[in-house]
């Protein structure tokens, strides 16, 4: 068995809009459709199905020049390089101070404050005494 | 102009086609409310209306050409009891896929009626309803006596 379906594109998928089984009937309504300019695209899709195998093949036998059109567009837009610059490269940011840096820091100010007030103790009391 | 009154398309199931385009605008199908057979004077004859809100296909309206030819009109009654080897029945006889589907279907073929004679013929099954919802079916058919070796004029 052989149908021929029509298809219409909207809203970004293809929906069967009615069913053949006369090919030059089907490419007939379909150039008809495309003619109103109330759809994007249309297509005619043949259906033969095999009561043997029990399987369907399918292929497009008829498309409006709309959708060879943005498929043209589609393919240019793939085949050119992009143009758009390239992103700019943020500096990298400052590395922050490790915890063990500043800990040994604030450690050698402790020691020194600890050793200058322990030399000013013994300067004061050997002044006293 | 409009895809119905298009004064070059003259085979019936595509007028049909537009016609119901045009009824049902941006909705998926018309509802059977918004057919009226008088804006279709030339086609309604040949059109038929069958009713699938109760289950049953039942028969709503029956053109003048499809009742001449059976010889009675069978509005109202039910698509099982037609006679099979009728222009009619052949017409109405791929429903069930169109209440699947929910699009309209045209099928062509040939068959041989009770008088013995073959006929070559064409129909159409058009989905009417509301939110997707099939209520009814408008179809439409015509076809011409053929010979054996090849069409010839209908009687």
């Amino acid at each position: 068995m052989i149908l021929f379906e029509i298809h219409l594109f909207r809203q970004g998928a293809w929906k069967v809009d009615s069913v053949f089984d006369d090919r030059d009937l089907a490419v007939y309504e379909a150039q008809r459709i495309e003619h109103t300019g109330r759809q994007s695209a249309v297509r005619v899709i043949e259906e033969i199905y095999d009561e043997i195998t029990e399987r369907t093949k399918t292929r497009t036998i008829w498309r409006s020049s709309k959708v060879d059109k943005e498929n043209l567009e589609s393919g240019k837009r793939r085949l050119q390089p992009p143009n758009v610059p390239p992103p700019r490269r943020r500096p990298p940011p400052p590395k922050p101070k490790t915890s063990s840096t500043l800990l040994i820091f604030n450690l050698v100010v402790i020691i020194l404050g600890g050793l200058g007030a322990l030399y000013l103790l013994q300067h004061y009391f050997s002044d006293v005494f | 102009m409009t895809e119905s009154s298009n004064p070059r398309e003259r085979r019936l199931v595509l007028r049909l086609l537009g016609h119901w385009r045009e009824l049902a605008g941006d909705r998926s199908m018309p509802r059977t409310s918004d057919l009226d057979g008088g804006r279709i004077p030339d086609l309604w004859p040949s059109c038929f209306l069958l009713d699938v809100s109760a289950g049953e296909p039942t028969f709503g309206y029956v053109g003048e050409t499809h009742r001449a030819t059976l010889g009675r009109d069978p509005t109202g009654t039910a698509l099982a009891t037609l006679e099979p080897d009728t222009l009619l029945a052949h017409a109405a006889s791929y429903h069930a896929r169109v209440l699947a589907r929910a699009i309209p279907i045209t099928i062509g073929g040939q068959f041989v009626d009770r008088d013995g004679c073959g006929i070559l013929y064409r129909s159409i099954l058009l989905p009417l309803g509301d939110d997707g919802r099939i209520a009814a079916l408008l179809g439409g058919a015509n076809g011409r006596a053929v010979a054996a070796d090849g069409p010839m004029a209908m009687p």
